[in-house]
């Protein structure tokens, strides 16, 4: 999410409650016997908030399974997530004491709020400016969960442009699926000297076709873009240029493929965060609900 | 054909059921989701199955609660109990819980409100031990102390040690010594001072100080043999500390008061007649009387000629020493005149010189005949605690030079002086917390008890069994807890558990 204008009167409010509850928490601290600590009165009442918070944040994973709901809008929860999920961090510290918790579950409770928040502002951070990069270097951008469909698509579409010009078919299926398209009838459109349709055979044997095979292209030299135009540049230097029109679509579509395998990295930075974020959050909310029982029971 | 892309052409290439699909990394994230909570909850589950509730303590026991560890329940129960059901959520560690297995007499009988026990021995801090209240604690009603009637006998406002606590009660009030045994400590700390045999000695400070553990030890100016007997007096002014467990500091807190038999008899012999070489008991004077008498008659039944004996002008001492006293010249005629006029002779010496070198003695009654009667020995009231409202350990400071405290034992002449050392010289050190360099603890714990222990009552009831605490029933039986406030013997009330208390 874009953390803009939008998100001021979120920031105040956050800033402002936060002041609010450092103030009331010094002298609260500093006259009560023993020092402050989560079974106080005052204690009890931070944990209340602080989890309280927790509990508001996780709900908008709730509230995105549902869009439907009419319970405000989706981004007005985002930004709650984000500012009442960030404040709950220092509140229950204030709720602790400033301890990171003596008995075990509170320990693990505290690790794993820390690593919910460093990751949620990871995310943040992540979600803020990695869209943008995004939209500048993946125009061909698709959704995501469809990239393996795309990326079997183009590889068909270029075994046909391959089959168009040699008259040799990499993907017999692919092949015979466009000849059925065309009529029946398969066709080499361009005559051409045996050397020339081997170096093409060659080319898309060798480079292009394990590059659309494989998702990410990892060993392939044309998932390099700088090599890939020289590459596809020289080859339009020695084919001739009837056989152009179709190197510039074979060449469209590795630059299709190249774009698909960046978003995916480009994908897996945006989310990936969440892999720990979110699982994380849903255990430390069960692990605050059964504290909450078992601090307010004993 | 040139390839194109149009929306037409893009949108065909999607399915559109896509997300129907779980695809691996929504699987993957799926499972983690349920992964991980369920492995917090199989944590919890495992340790509730095996009735450990450690994951759930705010923090380790005190070492000596330690064995109750795992049972919370020990501990831990209902507020309020109806039969055998329990009633309410809360479990909150009530004072029951805590008088079933410890006493704890009550602090004053005019305080104003009791606080809980837990809200005082603070539980589930690690090793702290429980003793060591923390200084709000007391500072809540000592700060500006107030009592049920009348007005406190104490300071009204303390708040820490450092800078606002009165000065010690014997220095505040300019209290003197009210011990009646002559001591001119300066005499006895001067160099040069001549000790037995003559010859010139230092002494120090455990010469004739020390605590009741070190009595055993060898005595510079007393006589070994006659330690045991030290030991085992019944001399009511000196009484015997009771036998503890030997551990470092046992008995080595408090200097036990000075006996004759142990620091004084090698420089203050209690001669008597120039017959005799020995001492005469350091008793009462009843005593002495009886052994001079049975000596004199054990020596003229062995030596009748000595009835013929000329009164000598001065009294010689046995081994040479010469007494100033003039002597006095009557001739006995047979040998009860003459067991009668040495018995008075030895009597005067020393009811009239050596015992009065120390004690205090009040007169000397005559009989029905005008002769002259036994003396009565004033108490010797020697204060072993001049502090009896706090604790002190000699043995803690022991490394530390007794006059670097005690400043003016040095140049003290009168048994009168109070010696105890003033606050300022506590501050100089007990000036802060301890983990600051240089600075050592001075919380209100460190001297202070809150509880009254002279109130104690004996024997104490308790009401579990070992087997119940080692956790054979896991669940203790609290039906076996004091439903009424203890009362002590004396009428003092333990803590008042129906009270209501401020926190």
């Amino acid at each position: 999410m874009l953390i803009d204008r939008t998100h001021r009167q979120w920031l105040w409010g956050s800033v402002i409650g936060l002041a609010i509850s450092v103030v009331i928490y010094i002298p609260y601290a500093h006259f009560t016997i023993g020092g402050a600590r989560g079974g106080t009165m005052i204690g009890i009442l931070y944990g209340i908030v602080g989890f309280g918070f927790m509990v508001f944040a996780g709900l908008l994973s709730l509230r995105k399974r549902f869009p439907v709901w009419r319970m405000g809008r989706t981004s007005t929860w985002m930004r709650g997530h984000l500012w009442l999920g960030l404040i709950s961090y220092p509140i229950i510290f204030l709720h602790s004491g400033f301890s990171f918790g003596k008995g075990a579950l509170t320990w693990w409770m505290m690790v794993i709020f820390t690593i919910v928040i460093v990751s949620g502002i990871v995310g943040a951070i992540i979600q803020h400016y990695l869209p943008k990069v995004m939209t500048r270097e993946v125009p061909y951008e698709t959704i995501y969960a469809e990239i393996p469909v795309i990326r079997s698509q183009l590889l068909d579409k270029a075994d046909v442009k391959v089959a168009e010009v040699t008259g040799v078919s990499m993907s017999t299926g692919a092949v015979t699926n466009a000849a059925e398209d065309a009529g029946g009838v398969i066709v080499t459109l361009v005559q051409m000297e045996e050397d020339v349709r081997n170096e093409l055979t060659r080319f898309y044997d060798n480079d292009l076709r394990p590059f659309l095979e494989q998702p990410g292209g990892k060993g392939c030299e044309i998932a390099n873009r700088s090599l890939s135009v020289a590459k596809f540049a020289n080859l339009k230097t020695l084919l001739p240029d009837e056989i152009h029109p179709v190197i510039a679509d074979l060449e469209s579509i590795c630059e299709e493929k190249r774009q698909l395998d960046h978003q995916i990295v480009l994908h897996r930075i945006l989310h990936g965060w969440l892999f720990i974020h979110a699982p994380l959050s849903l255990a430390l909310l069960l692990m605050g609900a059964i504290h909450a029982v078992i601090a307010l029971t004993y | 054909m040139a390839r194109k892309r149009t929306a037409k052409s893009l949108g065909q290439r999607h399915d559109f059921h896509y997300f129907q699909r779980w695809e691996r990394w929504r699987l993957l994230r799926a499972g983690l989701m349920a992964a991980l909570p369920a492995l917090a909850l199989i944590w919890l589950v495992v340790y509730a199955v095996r009735r450990n509730a450690e994951p759930y303590s705010s923090g380790p026991l005190s070492s000596v609660h330690s064995f109750t560890g795992k049972r919370c329940d020990t501990c831990h129960t209902p507020a309020l109990k109806a039969g055998f059901i329990s009633v309410g959520f809360r479990k909150h560690v009530s004072d029951q819980a805590c008088l079933s297995c410890h006493q704890a007499p009550a602090h004053q009988t005019l305080q104003t409100f009791t606080p809980t026990c837990a809200s005082c021995h603070t539980e589930h801090v690690g090793s702290q031990h429980l003793r060591q209240a923390q200084d709000e604690d007391c500072v809540q009603c000592h700060g500006d102390l107030k009592v049920k009637s009348g007005s406190p006998h104490f300071q009204t406002a303390i708040y820490n040690f450092d800078a606002q606590h009165p000065e010690f009660a014997p220095l505040r009030n300019n209290a003197r010594d009210p011990g009646t045994i002559k001591l001119n400590h300066a005499v006895h700390m001067r160099s040069g001072l001549l000790g037995p045999n003559s010859q010139p000695v230092q002494m120090q400070c455990q010469d004739c100080h020390r605590p009741p553990a070190e009595q055993g030890e060898p005595w510079k100016y007393g006589q070994a043999r006659v330690v045991e007997a030290t030991l085992h007096s019944q001399d009511p002014h000196n009484p015997a500390m009771p036998a503890e467990p030997v551990r470092p500091g046992t008995g080595r807190a408090y200097m036990a008061a000075p006996t004759y038999l142990s620091a004084c008899q090698s420089c203050h012999a209690l001669q008597f007649d120039s017959h005799f070489d020995e001492s005469v008991p350091h008793d009462k004077p009843e005593v002495v009387h009886a052994f001079i008498v049975s000596r004199l008659t054990e020596y003229i039944k062995k030596h009748p000629e000595a009835v013929n004996e000329p009164p000598r002008p001065m009294r010689i001492m046995f081994g040479g020493t010469v007494s100033r006293e003039p002597q006095t010249v009557k001739i006995a005629h047979n040998a009860d005149e003459w067991i009668k006029l040495r018995t008075e002779d030895a009597e005067n010496l020393l009811w009239h010189k050596t015992c009065q070198q120390c004690h205090s003695l009040k007169y000397i009654q005559t009989d029905q005949n005008g002769l002259a009667g036994l003396p009565e020995v004033a108490q010797s009231n020697i204060k072993p605690v001049w502090l009896p409202n706090s604790v002190f350990s000699h043995y803690a400071h022991v490394s530390i030079d007794c006059k670097s405290c005690h400043t003016r034992s040095l140049t003290s002449q009168e048994t009168s002086d109070v010696l105890i050392p003033s606050i300022r010289t506590c501050q100089e050190c007990h000036n802060g917390e301890p983990t600051k360099m240089g600075q050592a603890q001075n919380g209100c714990f460190l001297c202070h008890q809150y509880h009254n222990w002279k109130q104690r009552t004996e024997p104490f009831t308790p009401a579990h069994t070992l087997q119940e605490l080692r956790g054979a029933n896991p669940s203790p039986s609290h039906s076996l807890l004091p439903s009424q406030p203890q009362t002590s013997a004396a009428g003092i009330q333990f803590l008042n558990l129906s009270s209501s208390n401020h926190r």
